[in-house]
């Protein structure tokens, strides 16, 4: 491997320049994500050994998660204080409060449990914005093509469809719900590009989408009479009836380190996805509790998954200052001209193609010596701002303010310097098998957002994930009001204890407990565990 | 390649009365980690979004403290640094304003009813020096009072309702939640937009399947 050039040199090299040809790439995209791209390397997958999925590939670090005991015994659920309701929820980003939202206004008490506080998840933070197909020269067949081009046609076409025809009216309801978005002097939404397609597609609020969606779901759940909210509570485990249905879950304090047994006509789980898990050492911009709960919890009771080999790394997450490492940078920056160069100040991928194509090319300037090197040995390739902001003077403070807070905290002069940047750990593409009604394949047991999968493919459009959560999220808390069964009397561990004999059998025990619920650096530990 | 850097010079500082010796070159959560200081409580986004990691900081060479968010706040040597506690669900602050969204020309009026207190603002500044966003909050209540509710929510697009300015202030107003529902009411009284609107008429025709 070549070693590319020391950040210093590179800075003072590095010009801004309005006229950039992009280099012709002299392998195609299969090829660059073949070479490139983490999820396609040798050492990317193995089988599992036990469970629903058995013989299905699935990351090394997953796997052994997947695995992997519980420190959950049944004296915790027999001392456990007993509560009751009609639906119970597990985390509270834009899915879980969406969903509780919905079967509120459909007449069920809702109770939600989380593992921070209501509104501490990744939606908080997503910038870039949320797609539906609303201009005039779109339609939602581009959406759909294009949401399934871009995951490699490994989607299912089912739930596109209903995710893109939702598109508009989710946008009204979070209207309703008193969310802006920016509009033009007409009073249109404003819309942009996200990579990898057509049409103008994103619409935002400025580059804090998430935040301002999440303020407003966050206030609309505190506001509701139904919901009743748990902070600091996560979910360590699902229970289940005779049936092996999902009949509640146990929940653990973190401040009063006590166990609560949940019974529920119905759980819905939307405790998001896994970059804390730091797959391939990889950085994250995933918030802290993102650590792969939900999809142990629901694997444990039975429940399908699938795509467990398949991740999103964003192309853009900060490398330096190393402080910072994997913060993520919008895509919308690049959706509004920012270009990707490496240490000779050439272009070499465009911008705007998929993520995982523009993650696998980034890797492989690295890997041949075109990177920019950190004196840690790793690397990264500029993003151009300062060319950015030469083009369209004053478009960073106006679109991107809380790009601009990073800048300044990272102490960067975005007018002067470019960013350096690597790929960051952003997005779990797979997750658990649902229907268009959110069911799982447990009944009693409804899944939305990141945890559940089969929407995104092999890769995920920006803008899709924020129009998922709430197109899926808002149909979970439908469902599970509908549907909800009326026998679930008892709340038992036994899926827990076939499980573990399982394991046990298969010689497939890993050495890690399972949830994880904080990552190994926060010294976190359960217990009684 | 965790987000965890490698370890620096160490330096003291004190977290909540006790004193701790942890890594320069960090952000304060960085620090806490690296020690094994359980405050997992109090860390969520790590980029400044959440609010979840409020501060109260004195530095070592200053007198006044400030308010600050822990994941966005280097460890400098000497300071002293409290995680406050959140207000309480139940905190009479945060619960006397239920109120419903509606469309209405009387959103200012309606302002009134839902936050009394606010009328009382008595301009002291408190809640603009608390806050770690540096939101102009004071205004945002001037704004508000004066029934100019989408320029009193515009100030508030970078709000983290991480609760400061409503534990600062001695009129019990809550600004983030008084400028929240500025926010919201702006957002539902606007006409709505022409390209949304033509879009939910063509979806209602039944205009646009999909093909697979
Ligand atoms: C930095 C960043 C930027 C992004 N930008 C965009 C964007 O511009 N557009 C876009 O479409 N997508 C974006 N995404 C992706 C998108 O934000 C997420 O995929 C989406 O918000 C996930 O929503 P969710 O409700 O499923 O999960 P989350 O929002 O992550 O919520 C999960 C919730 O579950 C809780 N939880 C976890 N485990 C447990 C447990 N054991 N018990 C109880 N609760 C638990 C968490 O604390 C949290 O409250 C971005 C993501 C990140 C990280
Ligand atoms: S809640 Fe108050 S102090 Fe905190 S960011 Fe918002 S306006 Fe500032
Ligand atoms: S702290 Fe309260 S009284 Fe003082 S300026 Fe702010 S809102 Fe007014």
């Amino acid at each position: 491997m070549n070693n590319g050039t020391p950040l210093e040199q590179a800075r003072q090299a590095y010009r801004i320049n309005l006229n950039r040809p992009l280099r012709p790439s002299a392998i195609d995209n299969q090829k660059l994500l073949q070479y490139f791209h983490p999820d396609y390397a040798d050492n990317s997958r193995v089988a599992l050994k036990v469970g629903v999925n058995r013989h299905d590939p699935c990351h090394p670090q997953l796997a052994a998660l997947l695995q992997s005991d519980s420190p959950t015994i049944e004296a915790m659920l027999a001392t456990a204080t007993q509560i009751e309701t009609e639906v119970l929820v597990i985390g509270s980003g834009g899915a879980g409060c969406s969903a509780a939202l919905v079967a509120g206004e459909n007449g069920a008490n809702v109770l939600i449990a989380t593992k921070l506080r209501v509104g501490d998840s990744n939606t908080v933070m997503a910038e870039g914005g949320i797609q539906a197909s609303i201009e005039a020269n779109d339609t939602p067949q581009a959406h759909f093509d294009e949401t399934l081009k871009a995951g490699h046609y490994c989607s299912d076409k089912r739930l596109v469809e209903q995710m893109v025809l939702d598109g508009p009216e989710v946008i009204q309801w979070l209207i309703q719900q008193g969310m802006q978005f920016d509009r033009d002097e007409q009073g249109n939404l404003c819309t942009r590009r996200a990579g990898g397609t057509s049409a103008n597609r994103v619409l935002y609020c400025r580059d804090y989408t998430g935040l301002e969606m999440m303020r407003v779901l966050r206030e609309s759940v505190r506001q509701h009479h139904r919901i009743t909210t748990c902070d600091y509570t996560p979910a360590v485990e699902l229970l289940s009836n005779k049936e092996g249905h999902c009949s509640g879950a146990l929940l653990y304090s973190i401040e009063t380190q006590r166990y609560t047994a949940v019974k529920a006509k119905s759980v819905i789980l939307a405790s998001g996805g896994l970059g804390r898990m730091h797959l391939n050492g990889f950085p994250t911009s995933n918030h802290v509790g993102a650590t792969g709960d939900g999809l142990v919890l629901a694997y444990r009771l039975g429940a399908q998954l699938q795509a467990l080999d398949s991740f999103q790394y964003h192309p853009t997450g900060l490398a330096w200052p190393q402080t910072l490492a994997g913060t993520l940078i919008t895509e919308g920056i690049r959706s509004t001209g920012a270009q990707l160069v490496n240490n000779s100040g050439e272009r070499f991928i465009d911008e705007l193609a998929p993520r995982d194509v523009v993650c696998a090319a980034i890797m492989r300037e690295c890997e041949e010596g075109r990177g920019i090197r950190l004196e840690s040995g790793r690397q990264g390739v500029w993003l151009d701002i300062p060319t950015l902001e030469k083009q369209q003077p004053g478009i960073l403070a106006q679109q991107f303010p809380k790009f601009m807070a990073l800048c300044n905290k990272a102490d960067i002069n975005p007018y002067q310097s470019p960013l350096l940047i690597c790929p960051t750990l952003h997005y779990q593409n797979g997750g658990v098998v649902i229907n268009q009604a959110c069911e799982t394949t447990i009944p009693g047991l409804y899944c939305a957002g990141e945890v559940s999968g089969g929407i995104h493919g092999k890769n995920r459009i920006m803008g899709n994930a924020l129009l998922e959560i709430i197109s899926f999220g808002r149909r979970a808390g439908a469902a599970a009001v509908a549907r909800h069964s009326p026998d679930k009397s008892q709340l038992l561990l036994n899926h827990l204890q076939a499980f573990r004999r399982e394991i046990k059998n298969s010689h497939g025990v890993s050495g890690i407990q399972g949830p994880l619920l904080f990552p190994h650096y926060a010294s976190f530990s359960r217990k009684g565990a | 390649m965790t987000n965890t850097a490698t370890p620096n010079s160490s330096t003291e500082i004190t977290v909540n009365g006790t004193r701790l010796s942890v890594s320069a070159n960090h952000s304060l959560i960085q620090a806490l980690w690296k020690t094994g200081h359980p405050n997992f409580k109090s860390a969520s986004c790590l980029e400044g979004v959440c609010g979840s990691c409020r501060i109260m900081v004195k530095y070592d060479n200053q007198s006044a403290v400030n308010m600050a968010l822990a994941c966005q706040s280097k460890v400098e040597p000497g300071m002293q640094v409290i995680f406050p506690q959140y207000l309480e669900k139940e905190s009479t602050a945060l619960l006397n304003h239920r109120y419903r969204l509606q469309l209405s020309s009387e959103s200012s009026e309606q302002l009134k009813t839902i936050f009394p207190e606010a009328a009382d603002c008595r301009h002291c500044h408190g809640c603009t020096v608390a806050c770690p966003k540096g939101i102009d909050v004071e205004q945002g209540i001037t704004l508000a009072n004066e029934g100019k509710l989408a320029a009193a929510g515009d100030l508030f697009i970078n709000c983290v309702m991480c609760d400061l300015c409503t534990t600062s202030c001695p009129e019990n107003i809550a600004p983030n939640y008084v400028a929240l529902f500025a926010r919201r009411t702006t957002a539902v009284n606007q006409p709505t937009p022409t390209n949304l609107a033509r879009r939910l008429q063509a979806l209602q025709r039944g205009e646009l399947k999909i093909k697979y």
